[in-house]
């Protein structure tokens, strides 16, 4: 199989790069993954069960998430958790440059503040 | 709050066993999926849209009905996608089984059709030849004609050269 580059897979939906980020510091099922979709951001994006399914089917099969089976006993670990793969987090942090050389442009123009040193 | 203080009943409750309405719809709106994703995902969704409204906890029934149509929206918009993919998915691979039939009268529909515009251009390009425009045309036009007829050419001649 021909070796990808990260920087192919860029730009991600914005559902696509917040699962990678939610993913980043650890294992999670699905329901866990819209949880901290909807804390990590205020709020402010929600990912609905339809949109998450749909985004981490196309996931797994570009290999940027991993399913992973637990076999605990208590109903939440019998879930099927998702982790991000070597290739996943390789292409996360593409993806996050590619958005702050964008955040710098912007600053650059003056549509934000500088960086207060 | 203690165990014996009474609970607020959830706007959509029912007595274990029974269905409820948004369940039942859920359920219904799940069929319009591809039969291979309902079977891997379809449990792993319904499980994470009923703890999603079990969070609400006792929210008033707006927005219960709030939460649960946006939920359905977004799994039947899902569901239309998926259905999208899983067919040009399955085409694609009816038509490479069948030895590319589809794609190979694609292409060579999409060659005649830039042949005919690269034709009809012809005299346009030569009345304006004196001005940019007509130049920029005539580089169109050619591009057209060698696009064209590298797609009417046939592939087993095109893959030998």
């Amino acid at each position: 199989m021909p070796k990808r580059s990260p920087e192919a897979e860029l730009p991600l939906t914005p559902a696509t790069f917040h699962i990678l980020l939610s993913l980043a510091d650890a294992d999670r099922h699905g329901y866990a993954i819209m949880h901290e979709i909807a804390l990590r951001t205020g709020g402010q994006l929600r990912i609905g069960p339809g949109t998450l399914y749909g985004s981490l089917k196309r996931m797994v099969a570009e290999t940027l998430v991993e399913e992973r089976e637990s076999a605990g006993e208590s109903s939440d670990e019998r879930r099927r958790f998702y982790r991000l793969t070597p290739f996943g987090r390789l292409v996360a942090k593409a993806e996050a440059r590619r958005l702050e050389a964008l955040v710098q442009v912007a600053r650059g123009v003056r549509l934000l503040k500088p960086l207060s040193v | 709050m203690s165990c014996n203080e009474k609970r607020p009943v959830p706007a959509d409750y029912a007595p274990v066993g029974k269905p409820t309405w948004p369940s039942q719809v859920l359920a219904l709106v799940l069929r319009a999926y591809p039969a291979d994703f309902r079977t891997r995902y379809g449990g792993e969704l319904t499980e994470c849209a009923n703890e999603a409204r079990q969070a609400l906890g006792s929210a008033s029934r707006f927005a219960v009905a709030m939460f649960w149509a946006a939920t359905l929206a977004d799994i039947a918009q899902q569901a239309v996608r998926e259905q999208l993919t899983s067919f040009v998915q399955r085409v694609a691979r009816e038509d490479t089984a069948r030895g590319g039939t589809a794609r190979a009268l694609l292409g060579r529909g999409l060659g005649v059709l830039m042949l005919a515009g690269a034709a009809s251009n012809v005299g346009y390009d030569f009345a304006s030849v004196h001005n940019s425009m007509g130049i920029l045309a005539m580089v169109l036009t050619a591009c057209s004609v060698l696009t064209g007829s590298w797609m009417l050419w046939p592939r087993q001649r095109r893959a030998s050269t």
